[in-house]
């Protein structure tokens, strides 16, 4: 009886599911037949052969599949939408449900599996795909061969795409060893278990090279690149990785010469867009010789491609339905946020704080996950407050210390302006994008959540086992895209200007506690450069002022400590490492935009007439006074800010206003005769 | 904070010349508050002292005297250490000229110094005003002899605005006001020629009007000292900007070369799994399984068999599941199996499927000692005595042939195990394995074989 109710169960199973009646042997051959004009590429006739199949099996999934496929390929690749809708349907056929199930069922599966993943790849849906490839790769064993190897080649191509350039290159090691060694067969593994099969050998190299570069490993890099060129210097994806490659040695010249190289036909095979990336690797190039303007032309040349490009689909496309009308490889042809971000940067380095935010306003939306972005983004707002630090060196500025003038005889006055600070009230919420201060501070906050716990407030919490400190997690890379992934010295260069720029917009936003936060977090940082050390003392004294520290603030002012300004770290380079690098990229290297104060002496006199505030602050007029006179070294900020210190010190100095601007203008002329003297003698 | 013209107009009426010379303190106030309600009061007080602050645009000494009385006049109903210009006051008493050398040095915005008569009347007001003070006219204030009469003390309201000054920033108490005096000699019109230093009443209200009111108007400023504000340099990073490399590859939509190249044998095989999961095999259908795997190595992976799945095939053909099992150890899945497995509610057969695999293949340790807890404590938790029993007996066995086989090292689980023991040591097998743990562990001399006994 429990016999009985068992068969009956099992025949239920059965039937949902495998109802398929057996394969006649006419079946086999229609299904051979047709699989064969596939091979041959000759579509319409397996379409036909398909159609008959279909009519004799109408409930094989595995023929409504391939049914499909020759479908899609006869129509050469434009009906997307259809193919779709008819991959969802087989999934219904066979009971699959990809989007849900935790890992597939069974391996017959695998190729609804992998079409999916492909469309998806295409629909540059990588998270998804990925998600569907790393199931299907739980069963990459018992794949039939030719699956399998594309399975792990698009699963590696996915990875980059994703900026994981460790799992993809861990794939391309596992692929090596298992999936592409020649002569699978059983009885021959043992003696070719390394022998990779020669016809993917370059394929799996671009691979390397392409996760190399990602990991900016450059030694390793260099010898991958090296057997490609022996190998095939002609192909385009190599020339332009050796040109990336050089370009990211500092090898722009190379890397110019490399892509000009190339003939530019206007599409790859893969449906990319030559004229684009032309264009734009230009324009990283441009970038780096720090031709801004130059390099901003050539990204706005990239754009232009990229419209016409699409534009040009588009017309192509009369179908109004979603992604049908474009051939698969062209829907995620378009390249316009990889742009838009690119262009903000340049435009920022051009000074052009408004277009440039504009542009990164735009970019973040997709590469939200970004840390240097919204570092970014913060300094565009930044910069549209307060173009550079000569401001206020500017004429028109420093005629706004007096403002005019009232009355006339006994009763004229004179107005003073109000001073370097201005208070503009932003309108609406800091939620909403606006090149302003509350903005920036949004911006700061989410570039430091999306760096890694910052080692120092990390390592509080276990103080004991100081051993683990030494283990930095020196391979943990943090996504950046779309550039490459940042490395960890690279993690703790950004930490810091997010650092000294939360610090500043926070003193901006009269937050003052935040701004000593900010300030002394950046000042614990193991590796600061120059510039940022002087910075944290300017801010923290700022901010300890405004809460009343003045104390500590007059200690942290003092001149004698400004040493360095360098924008960039020393380097700790090994010899090895320099003589690797070409002799002319020496410029390669260092700032981008020029900032200021540019000199250790302006930096000082800088330092010291804030040393002068916060004695005037203090009431201590004399001291203010000497910081401001005879020590000072001769410094235009001396005039800038004439505001209240100098007025004071002058009143008690019984010197008259006058006089004083007499003076300044001496001190200016002086300076400069000094400078120009200077740069002869130089 | 800028009066308005008309607001301005009246004030300058309520302080002008012969108002403040023939009215008395008292009609003063009562013309002033006709004029301005209470909101107004701090606008016009700074207006004031603005005023104050330039004698050239209150010159004066009954108009000056008048603007004072306005001060107190405004806040009179509240401590006078509350009167936001209760420090005007402190100043004119104490004005900070006195403490240096006479003449030395002018401050812009201090206020002049007054006569006697005024400090007098001043003194008296933040004190102890009276009723008769009020109804004299600043005139009379001024004319009065007070050479006999004593200063009252205001070393009180001197402390409480001490005090309250110290709870402010220093920041906050250093600014000034941006309007500074800075006198032509040129005459400002023709009557005025060759008379310099002589008030222009045109132009004095001219100036007054500029500096109070108007958008943007003087009074509102004041200057503090300020930093310079450095804004930090755009971030430098080597590799920031997006390069982009043409990808040689083209991902295409792959054929199913399996289609309707059925294998007779799977049918089958899938049909006997899919019976296997929900009942024992017979014999021969166990054997007929096993033969086709071994027939084919990668049949194992399309017969079915998800992790998920492991442990009805566990518990209803153990056999079948080593078996199986064995042929997926090169499956990059096994884990999940493995996991799955000691993780399985505990039972004669997932023990016996351990215990055989065990045997076969090297288990990771780790999978072992999390099967091992998983089986005590099942056997501590159940309620049912009977079961319990057997389940301890059968975790005793199983345990003693992990560490005769020398499967496990006994050091790793020994505390777990011993415990264990104590714990069912009312039964016999229990107690046969603390022994051969005993002794095993004989060679240590801290572990007195005193539990075993009890």
């Amino acid at each position: 009886m429990a016999d009985n109710k068992a068969k009956n169960d099992s025949d239920a199973e059965m039937e949902t599911s495998m109802p398929l009646p057996q394969v006649t042997e006419s079946q086999k051959e229609l299904a051979s037949q047709a699989m064969s004009e596939f091979d041959k590429k000759q579509y319409g006739s397996c379409c036909s052969l398909m159609h008959k199949l279909i009519a004799q099996r109408p409930t094989d999934p595995k023929v409504a599949h391939n049914k499909a496929v020759a479908e899609f390929f006869q129509s050469g690749f434009l009906t997307t939408d259809e193919f779709r809708q008819q991959l969802s349907k087989v999934c219904q056929m066979a009971h699959v449900n990809i989007d849900n199930s935790e890992s597939l069922e069974d391996v017959d599966h695998s190729v609804i599996y992998f079409n999916q993943a492909v469309i998806l790849y295409h629909l540059r849906q990588y998270k998804a795909a990925l998600n569907i490839l790393d199931k299907l790769f739980q069963y990459i064993e018992p794949l039939e061969e030719a699956l399998a190897k594309k399975a792990t080649m698009l699963l590696v191509e996915l990875y980059l795409c994703t900026y994981q350039p460790e799992k993809a290159m861990g794939m391309v090691h596992y692929a090596e060893k298992t999936v592409f060694t020649a002569g699978k067969n059983a009885g021959e593994k043992e003696n070719k278990e390394d022998q990779v099969d020669e016809a993917w050998k370059p394929k799996i190299s671009l691979y390397k090279t392409r996760c190399l570069l990602m990991m900016k490993s450059m030694k390793s890099c260099k010898r991958e690149i090296k057997s490609l060129m022996s190998t095939q210097a002609m192909n385009t994806a190599v020339i332009y990785l050796k040109s990336n490659f050089e370009h990211l040695r500092g090898n722009h010249k190379k890397a110019m010469k490399m892509l000009g190289s190339v003939s530019t036909s206007d599409f790859t095979e893969a449906g990319e867009c030559m004229p684009v990336m032309y264009n734009n690797n230009l324009g990283c190039i441009h970038f780096h010789l720090s031709k801004h303007h130059l390099g901003a032309f050539h990204f706005r040349k990239a754009f232009q491609e990229n419209e016409n490009a699409i534009k040009d689909i588009k017309r192509g496309a009369e179908h109004n339905k979603n992604l049908s009308g474009k051939t698969l490889n062209s829907i995620g042809m378009s390249r316009h946020f990889e742009l838009l971000y690119n262009m903000g940067i340049q435009l920022l380095h051009c000074g052009k704080a408004m277009p440039a935010f504009d542009c990164l306003v735009e970019a973040v939306q997709v590469f939200r996950s970004n840390p240097r972005l919204w570092l970014r983004l913060a300094e565009c707002c930044i910069m549209a407050n307060r173009q550079n630090n000569d401001e206020d060196r500017k004429l028109e500025k420093r005629l706004e210390v007096i403002q005019g003038s009232d009355g006339s005889g006994i009763h004229r006055k004179l107005r003073l302006g109000p001073g370097l600070k201005k208070d503009n009230p932003s309108p609406g919420t800091p939620a909403i994008p606006a090149a302003t201060h509350e903005f920036a501070a949004l911006c700061l906050k989410n570039a430091l959540h999306l760096l890694p716990e910052d080692p120092l407030t990390a390592e509080k919490v276990p103080i004991e086992d100081s051993d683990t400190v030494k283990i930095t997690p020196e391979m943990v890379l943090v996504t950046a895209p779309p550039g490459n992934p940042l490395k960890a010295a690279e993690v703790a260069s950004l930490r810091c200007s997010i650092l000294a720029a939360s610090a500043y917009v926070a003193l901006c936003l009269n937050d003052y506690t935040l701004a000593l936060l900010h300030a002394e977090n950046l000042l614990k940082q193991p590796k600061l450069t120059g510039a940022q050390r002087y910075l944290g003392h300017l801010y923290m004294a700022e901010a300890q002022v405004a809460m009343d520290k003045i104390a500590d603030a007059i200690q942290l002012l003092n001149p004698e400590l400004v040493v360095d300004i360098s924008l960039t770290l020393p380097e700790n380079k090994t010899e090895q490492d320099k003589s690797e690098r070409d002799p002319e990229a020496s410029e390669s290297k260092g700032y981008f935009y020029p900032w200021s104060p540019k000199d250790l002496t302006r930096a000082k006199a800088i330092a010291q007439y804030n040393l002068a505030t916060a004695h005037a602050i203090r009431g201590e007029y004399d001291k203010a006074g000497q910081n401001l006179g005879e020590r000072c070294p001769p410094s235009p900020y001396y005039l800038v800010a004439i505001p209240f210190t100098t007025v004071q010190c002058v009143k008690h100095n019984k010197i008259d206003l006058a006089a004083l601007f007499a003076h300044g203008d001496l001190v200016i002329t002086k300076q400069r005769r000094k400078s120009n003297v200077d740069g002869k003698e130089e | 904070m800028a009066l308005s013209v008309k607001e301005l107009a009246s004030l300058l009426s309520v302080l002008s010349e012969d108002t403040t010379q023939t009215q008395s303190f008292e009609s003063l106030a009562t013309s002033f508050h006709h004029y301005f309600t209470k909101q107004d009061h701090f606008k016009v007080g700074s207006s004031i002292v603005l005023l104050l602050q330039n004698r050239d645009l209150l010159p004066h000494p009954t108009q000056k005297l008048a603007a004072i009385f306005l001060l107190y006049e405004m806040y009179r109903t509240d401590p006078i250490a509350a009167n936001p210009f209760a420090t005007v006051f402190v100043h004119i008493l104490n004005p900070p000229t006195e403490n240096q050398e006479a003449g030395q040095f002018d401050l812009h915005w201090a206020i002049p110094a007054i006569s006697p008569a005024e400090r007098y009347f001043l003194s008296q007001l933040i004190s102890s005003p009276t009723k008769e003070m009020f109804k004299k006219t600043p005139t009379q204030i001024i004319q009065l002899d007070v050479s006999s009469m004593q200063n009252f003390d205001v070393s009180g309201l001197q402390l409480a605005l001490a005090e309250r000054q110290s709870e402010m920033p220093a920041q906050s108490k250093s600014a000034m006001p941006c309007v500074v005096p800075d006198r032509d000699t040129k005459p400002s019109s023709f009557d005025h020629f060759g008379k310099p230093g002589v008030i222009n009443p045109d132009v004095q209200r001219q100036t007054i009007e500029s500096l109070l009111t108007g958008n943007k108007a003087p009074v509102e400023n004041c200057m503090m000292p300020e930093f310079i504000r450095l804004a930090p340099p755009l971030h430098i990073a080597e590799d920031e900007l997006c390069w982009m490399n043409p990808v040689d590859m083209d991902y295409s939509v792959a054929w199913d070369t399996t289609m309707c190249v059925s294998s007779s044998a799977g049918v089958e095989i899938r049909r006997l799994m899919s019976k296997a999961f929900k009942g024992a095999l017979t014999l021969q259908q166990q054997q007929q399984l096993l033969d086709e795997l071994e027939k084919d190595n990668k049949l194992v992976y399309h017969i079915g068999l998800t992790p998920a799945k492991l442990p009805d095939l566990v518990e209803n053909n153990p056999l079948v599941a080593i078996e199986v099992l064995l042929r997926l150890m090169q499956s990059n899945q096994i884990t999940e199996y493995f996991s799955v497995l000691v993780n399985m509610e505990m039972s004669l057969h997932s023990m016996e499927v351990v215990n055989r695999l065990t045997t076969a293949v090297e288990l990771p340790s780790e999978f072992i000692h999390l099967y091992i807890s998983n089986c005590i404590s099942t056997c501590e938790t159940i309620r049912d005595r009977y079961l319990q029993n057997r389940l301890v007996r059968l975790v005793c066995v199983f345990l003693q042939s992990l560490i005769r086989n020398k499967i496990i090292d006994v050091k790793d689980i020994f505390i777990e195990v011993q415990a264990f023991c104590i714990e069912f040591s009312r039964i016999r097998e229990a107690a046969g394995l603390f022994r051969l743990l005993k002794s095993l562990d004989s060679a240590d001399p801290q572990n007195t074989p005193t539990a075993a006994t009890r």
